[in-house]
């Protein structure tokens, strides 16, 4: 009975309480989203890299390394020297060393320049394997590799051909047109980066650069291998194409890459080469190791979730604050009903229980429709996020902690709505069967 | 029932509310016999809604005893003063007596269920809405949806319902025309007499006092301050 007057009054003044359930939705869409977002990217974070003991990069930070040469965001403030690679790829600790080199890209998508090595020892997941849906490798500097993703939105095949851009931007003007590429393999979805670009071999960057900026002295990559390799002790000559042999790509000589992924022989010596790397004499090196560096990454985007959470917080709060005002602002009216109602006999708890009740009904229909609202929308967008942004998110599951933050919002509803239900409780007591009119 | 302890329907003896010095009311000595219908005539400020909250147990004066049916009810706990009042006592406010979002039957529904005895005499409820002149398509309408005439009809009803034996009602006329509230005081006081029930009317108008046996003013029963 108490359920059927709480929900024919709210019935009564449907306007009000629909939107304050609908304010109540919208915090809780935040509340969830940002929740499940945060859970989502951790464990798609976590996925990106696998099987690789170290990155090594030119000296930046540790984030900044990471971010460039795992998730392809944001640019290399310096590369490494070829020369340096090749010292570090002959150490004795080391079983593999794979080259990439980043900065150019293909309609949005980033172009990695790498060795055919980078299909055998890159893994993600939980030690996944990267494999190819259709064809293999790139053997020729004419050949490229392409993310599950890049062959999917862009509808290309292999035996296609492409023209790589220069730069990293959606739009580019400068286009490297003579020299195109042709698709012969195409890898698996990882649900990685992995999946949003396209590999070719690295001698290919060199030669890209050789022939399609015709005296392009406002090329900024080739510049700055350029100045890097002068300010090297090796003694290098002064511009890098010197070091190109032009015709068969397979024995050009890059003068610098952007990382190095390096396999161990043995896990143990990891901290031991990673500090041996860091005081490299001839450059200054870091050396990362991807776990660590990804926690440290998740700590710093960890400030984000936090204060994302916060905003989530005080929007629930703030429509909280409307449920109550809206139920205060009912109490006049409704100094008739508690009349009525104590008339008849009810206890003035009677009264408190049936505003209880009003609010728990209404942030219980915000909670639902927030979190149906959510779920909706996450399966609409799921595949265009994972393109747009290589965030994997899954379906919206109703777990514990998500049935927390629903109970949460209840519960915190039914603490606010004691304001005008004890107020109403306390007319009940006093004022009993007079009302003012 | 033909209990002699129960003729006294009402009895306030040295019921004292408000502050010591200075109180709201002071009503040395009131009886209301068995099926009396009294006209308690009393100006706004009189101290009527407060006469009528200690009546129904709603508050509890400072001092002094109210015997309802023989019964002290200042000497029970508030629950049970709630259901004593949904028992015994049949109210009727001059205006929006019934929820206005609920249908009639649920609002009758509603007095059924608070007045705890579970049972539900449809009967009895049919015989008073033909006796009330409400069709029985009524029941399915919201409340609000019912002309004031016939809420306050509707109203009767269910202060009856529960078969209580006293009635109180306040200015329950006061929202009809005279047309109505001639044809209301009728059926009214016809309805209470079937189920002998005694009947407190309270109102300022004079004019109705001819309806009923019992004359009371309200200013006599209680010695008032002036600032009240």
């Amino acid at each position: 009975m108490l359920l059927r007057i709480a929900s024919a009054s709210l019935w009564n003044r449907r306007l009000t309480a629909l939107l304050t359930a609908f304010s109540i939705a919208v915090s809780v869409f935040i509340m969830l989203g940002v929740d499940h977002l945060k859970n989502e990217m951790k464990s798609s974070f976590g996925r990106t890299v696998s099987g690789v003991d170290l990155i090594v990069g030119a000296r930046t930070g540790s984030t900044n390394l990471l971010l460039y040469s795992v998730f392809r965001i944001g640019n290399p403030s310096n590369n490494l020297s070829w020369q340096t690679f090749q010292a570090l790829s002959q150490a004795k600790e080391v079983d593999w060393a794979v080259p990439i080199s980043l900065g150019d890209s293909h309609k949005g998508y980033r172009v990695m320049g790498t060795t055919p090595g980078y299909f055998e020892h890159f893994k993600y997941g939980s030690r996944q394997d990267l494999a190819f849906r259709q064809g293999q490798s790139f053997t020729t500097t004419q050949e490229v590799v392409l993310g599950s993703d890049v062959a999917a939105k862009l509808d290309y095949h292999l035996g296609d051909e492409l023209v790589i851009s220069h730069g990293t931007g959606e739009v580019s003007f400068t286009h490297h047109d003579a020299y195109p590429f042709k698709v012969v393999g195409i890898l698996n979805a990882t649900g990685t980066p992995v999946d949003q670009t396209l590999h070719v071999n690295l001698a290919s960057i060199e030669l890209i650069h050789l022939s399609g900026g015709q005296g392009d002295h406002a090329h900024p990559q080739v510049q700055r291998h350029a100045a890097i390799t002068d300010q090297t002790e090796d003694h290098h000559d002064d511009h890098d194409h010197d070091h190109v042999t032009e015709g068969t790509g397979h024995h050009l000589q890059p003068g610098s890459v952007t990382a190095m992924l390096v396999g161990l022989k043995s896990r143990i010596g990891t901290l031991t080469f990673q500090r041996k790397v860091n005081e490299y004499k001839d450059e200054p090196l870091l050396a990362i190791i991807p776990g660590v560096a990804l926690a440290e990454l998740w700590q710093m985007m960890g400030m984000v979730e936090k204060a994302l959470a916060l905003i989530a917080l005080l929007v629930l709060v703030a429509s909280l604050l409307g449920m109550t005002t809206m139920l205060l602002a009912s109490m006049r009216e409704r100094e008739r009903e508690i009349a009525v109602l104590r008339a008849i006999g009810a206890h003035a708890s009677f009264v408190l229980l049936l505003i209880e009740l009003e609010a728990v009904l209404i942030a219980l229909a915000g909670a639902v429709a927030g979190y149906l609202g959510l779920a909706g929308l996450l399966t609409l967008l799921k595949n265009w996020i994972s393109s747009e942004y290589g965030l994997f998110i899954s379906g919206l599951p109703l777990s514990g902690s998500t049935l927390g933050y629903l109970g949460l919002i209840v519960g915190l509803a039914a603490l606010l709505a004691l304001i005008p239900a004890v107020l109403s409780y306390r007319t009940a007591l006093s004022r009993g069967l007079s009302v003012r009119l | 029932m033909a209990d002699l302890r129960l003729d006294t329907v009402i009895h306030l003896d040295k019921v004292r509310f408000g502050w010591a010095q200075n109180p709201l009311l002071d009503i040395a000595n009131w009886r209301v016999e068995r099926g009396q219908k009294v006209f308690l005539y009393g100006p706004s400020g009189s101290g009527k809604s407060t006469l009528l909250n200690l009546l129904c147990g709603i508050i509890k004066p400072q001092s002094g005893s109210i015997r309802l049916l023989d019964t002290d009810i200042t000497q029970m706990s508030a629950g049970k003063r709630d259901r004593f009042r949904a028992k015994h006592i049949g109210m009727i406010f001059q205006q929006f007596n019934l929820l206005p979002y609920l249908s009639v039957k649920e609002n009758i529904n509603l007095a059924w269920e608070l007045g705890g005895t579970g049972q539900r005499n449809e009967g009895f409820l049919a015989h008073m809405l033909e006796r009330l002149e409400l069709g029985n398509e009524l029941l399915i309408r919201r409340a609000d949806s019912l002309s004031v005439g016939q809420q306050q009809r509707v109203a009767v009803a269910r202060a009856l319902l529960n078969k209580p034996e006293l009635i109180i009602a306040d200015e329950p006329t006061s929202a009809l025309d005279s047309e109505l509230r001639d044809q209301f005081l009728h059926l009214l006081l016809g309805c209470a007499e079937e189920s002998q029930a005694t009947v407190v009317f309270v109102s300022h108008d004079k004019s109705l006092k001819s309806y009923f046996d019992i004359h009371q003013d309200l200013r006599a029963l209680s010695t008032m301050r002036e600032d009240a």
